[in-house]
């Protein structure tokens, strides 16, 4: 296990203010950042001794430590008692934060620290959790999925306000970051996953973005044509039926459908399928229309 | 489909920053902001890359020039180091 000059890493003198220290820290970890230097190993293990070294000399406690027993850690009396004290001082008070959350190991920490300091995860300090994350279903309405509204509910006790853009799928889930459980040791709290169940309608079906939907027409208005009005989502549409319209019939209103998600003043389409009604009864002056009717067909 | 989009009064609370620092860096281009219901997001994707800049400046004290450049850079650096990598393997 060598010796590690603090600093030297830093490159400040041993009576450097915790200013100077600092500033001497920015500058090298400007240069060494693992972020700043990608995939560049070399760059990342002099930035882990940079933080380490930062990490001692800006704790009046270690710093003093280290002043007093670093260069000398090998005399073992001396050092075995600081090694102790530090156990003991852990224990009562396990030291919290780190600096950095890039993408490298911060545990990787010289031996020389490990030994003089105790190990970071088992002694010096406690390690942060992430909160557990919560999970949650909302049922809506088509027709609440329809407009973007917000929506008050409990969660673990907690009253949390989201709003819910117009055109949200069924089974899409977002996540709101930092709604779920606290953290541990001053990890972030987790986070909180919302479903959107969206019931069936009995009279309209949503495929994607379109809306379905069967209309009912009379015989009469089949074939000589006329006009109904549709009742949809957005209000009532007057819409017009061709003469000789057929069973089955499918008529496509552009952009009266559902409301494209995070796309405003998008819509799909309704699709209104025909369904023609025949009469069940007749009176007698129907029943010789009919007749006649019939004939001319002849 | 799962799009995940965080509040920008969430990532502020969460990292003791001001919401301005966030503008900033849509002003600059760095991320997008997206506004709905006068509400401000980001999403989910521009977290690694925000949180970044967080560090950058918070941290490493660099100012929001520093941070344009040092993350132009570090794209061309990523791509110039695929394409090493690419090379070698066609070797």
């Amino acid at each position: 296990m060598a010796f590690v000059d603090y600093y030297q890493v830093l490159g400040v003198d041993k009576k450097a203010s915790a200013e100077e220290i600092k500033k001497a820290y920015r500058k090298l970890a400007r240069k060494y950042h693992p972020d700043l230097n990608p995939n560049d190993e070399i760059a990342k293990s002099k930035f882990q001794e940079i933080n380490e070294a930062n990490e001692v000399l800006t704790d009046t406690d270690k710093r003093q430590k280290y002043d007093q027993y670093g260069e000398n850690w090998k005399h073992g009396e001396a050092y075995e008692q600081a090694r102790k004290q530090q156990y003991k001082r852990s224990e009562d008070a396990p030291h919290s934060g780190f600096e950095y959350s890039g993408d490298y190991d911060s545990s990787e920490f010289s031996d020389f620290f490990e030994q003089m300091f105790g190990n970071r995860s088992g002694g010096g300090r406690q390690a942060k959790f992430k909160g557990d994350d919560f999970h949650a279903a909302l049922e809506l309405s088509l027709n609440q999925a329809y407009n973007t509204h917000q929506q008050t509910f409990t969660v673990n006790g907690k009253n949390i306000r989201i709003t819910i853009p117009a055109g949200v799928e069924n089974g899409q889930k977002i996540r709101l970051k930092g709604q779920g459980g606290p953290g541990v040791n001053g990890g972030p709290s987790g986070d909180l996953y919302i479903q959107f169940n969206i019931k069936d309608d009995p009279i309209l079906q949503r495929i994607g973005n379109d809306l379905y939907k069967t209309q009912h027409i009379d015989l009469y208005t089949a074939m000589l044509g006329g006009e109904v009005i549709v009742e949809s989502l957005s209000g009532k549409l007057k819409v017009k039926i061709p003469p000789y319209t057929q069973n089955d019939t499918k008529i496509r209103l552009k952009g009266k459908g559902f409301p494209v998600y995070k796309k405003e003043n998008t819509y799909g389409d309704l699709i209104l399928k025909v369904n023609v009604e025949l009469p069940t009864e007749l009176s007698q002056d129907e029943k010789k229309l009919f007749q006649q009717l019939a004939d001319l067909k002849k | 489909m799962e799009r995940t989009l965080i509040k920008i009064v969430d990532i502020c609370k969460s990292h003791q920053i001001e919401t301005q620092f966030i503008r900033n860096l849509s002003e600059s281009g760095l991320i997008q902001i997206i506004t709905e219901r006068e509400e401000e997001f980001v999403d989910e994707e521009e977290l690694r890359p925000l949180e970044q800049f967080v560090t950058w400046h918070y941290e490493l004290d660099i100012n929001l020039q520093g941070i344009e450049v040092a993350y132009s850079l570090i794209k061309k650096i990523e791509k110039l180091q695929e394409e090493i990598e690419r090379l070698k393997k066609e070797r």
